[in-house]
């Protein structure tokens, strides 16, 4: 009964080594999948406390009916009512918070899409302003989506960097990043816990463009030496405290840029993806177990 | 020196294809991914350039000429401005478009919340520690 909500957890603690032993196009895939995956889980693992302890099973399970097995008894926990009334305010505020969140980035990804419309130089858009900015917005409807740039990010960059940040961004538009990121985002706000597991996915989608990039301007060294002038060029220290996974993110760019490529062995994500489909099994099964019951203790 | 500005509408001019290039120096780019390094080229200068020298920053692998079209290009659509020196022309950026589009930015990310999850930044920002490695990885890579 409670092994739904495990599946979270498991993902959270698995999975950074995993990052690692794939190429960033299929890491970036199987992370999301998973993340996908932890998310389901809380909300079903949610929905069923919920449901089992609001409907009363437990004080119907204690008169045991005779005409319900044992064994289906044991699937079931009875789940006391204030802890199952407690899964569903969790379940419910989770639920509007990932609604009303999900609107609001809704109508700021629409916003940035008509940003710079008319005045592209390919895909390129600039805006002045003296900090550095560098965007890949997604076109609306189908459309080219745009790089977004300020005028203050191109002055510090020289020729070489400026390459690469073109072919970065232009990598993010083409494999639509920002749908992996969507995602990823989504089942962070909706299970705060999993916010690890949404910085491992945003890195891989970094480093997916990194190695597209490189491949682009024809040499990992260069790309990487590239990206470092630029992040010193670029980026100013951060001065307050609470550095997390995402601070520490450039440097380990650099680092597998300079290092050998991670060749692509489809065989290496059969692993998580067996632990993704055992986790939906669980599921599965004790959501299967569950109306087994109701409608053993209904009819 | 006259100022032109580009008329409103671009006329179609034949422009000639880039010349395919081997794949080690970093590939054949397309027209748009042209446009867009000629464009940063520009406003990376720290005023007008000609089109030499942005021929010069943009890549060897790409003719002279194939760089002056599509600066009479981004011309025409009134991206950058021109002003004669001598027999060429020296080309900046239009700020002006830039600064309407700085406005749209502003309107847009006033207007709703969690940026953060919306936009993917190009780099985060460094910590002093992540300064200090990277000098040291670039120490290592290219020894003086």
């Amino acid at each position: 009964m409670y092994l739904p909500l495990l599946l979270p957890l498991l993902a959270l603690h698995g999975i950074p080594l995993l990052g690692r032993r794939l190429a960033p196009a299929m890491a970036a895939r199987v992370l999301t999948g998973i993340c996908v995956a932890a998310g389901l889980g809380t909300v079903t693992g949610l929905g069923l406390v919920a449901a089992a302890g609001l409907s009363r099973t437990d004080e119907i399970l204690t008169q045991a009916p005779t005409h319900v097995s044992a064994a289906a008894l044991a699937v079931l926990d009875p789940v006391p009512r204030t802890l199952g009334a407690l899964a569903a305010l969790v379940l419910a505020v989770a639920l509007t918070r990932l609604v009303v969140v999900s609107i609001r980035r809704g109508r700021l990804a629409r916003a940035m899409a008509q940003v710079g419309a008319g005045t592209t130089a390919g895909e390129l858009v600039v805006f002045t302003s003296t900090t550095p900015h560098a965007y890949a917005v997604p076109g609306a409807h189908g459309r080219a989506g745009r790089i977004v740039v300020s005028d203050g990010m191109l002055r510090r960059l020289d020729a070489p960097g400026r390459r690469v940040l073109l072919a970065h961004e232009r990598a993010h538009l083409r494999h639509a990043h920002h749908r992996y990121r969507a995602l990823a985002e989504a089942v962070a706000t909706l299970n705060p816990l999993l916010g690890r597991l949404r910085d491992q996915v945003v890195f891989a989608l970094e480093r997916w463009a990194d190695e597209d990039a490189a491949t682009a301007v024809g040499d990992r060294r260069t790309t990487a030496t590239c990206l470092a002038h630029a992040a010193l060029a670029t980026t100013s220290p951060a001065m307050a405290a609470g550095l997390g996974f995402v601070e520490h993110a450039v440097p380990a760019r650099v680092r597998a840029l300079l290092g050998d490529p991670v060749p692509t062995r489809p065989a290496v994500a059969l692993a998580p993806l067996a632990v993704v489909l055992i986790g939906a099994a669980a599921l599965g099964d004790a959501g299967w177990a569950f109306t087994r019951i109701l409608a053993a203790l209904l009819g | 020196m006259r100022r032109e500005e580009g008329p409103v509408s671009g006329s179609r001019q034949t422009r000639p294809a880039p010349p395919a290039t081997p794949s080690g120096s970093g590939g054949r780019r397309e027209s748009g991914a042209l446009e867009s390094e000629v464009m940063a080229a520009v406003w990376a200068a720290a005023g007008p350039v000609s089109a030499a020298q942005v021929h010069e920053a943009v890549g060897g692998d790409l003719h002279y000429k194939t760089v002056l079209t599509v600066l009479t290009r981004l011309w025409e659509k009134g991206l950058v401005t021109r002003e004669r020196a001598g027999r060429a022309h020296l080309y900046a950026a239009s700020r002006a478009e830039a600064e309407l589009v700085a406005e749209q930015m502003s309107a847009a990310l006033r207007r709703s919340g969690d940026h953060g999850a919306v936009l993917q930044r190009f780099l985060t920002s460094l910590a002093p520690a992540d300064e200090a490695e990277l000098r040291g990885l670039l120490a290592t890579r290219d020894p003086d």
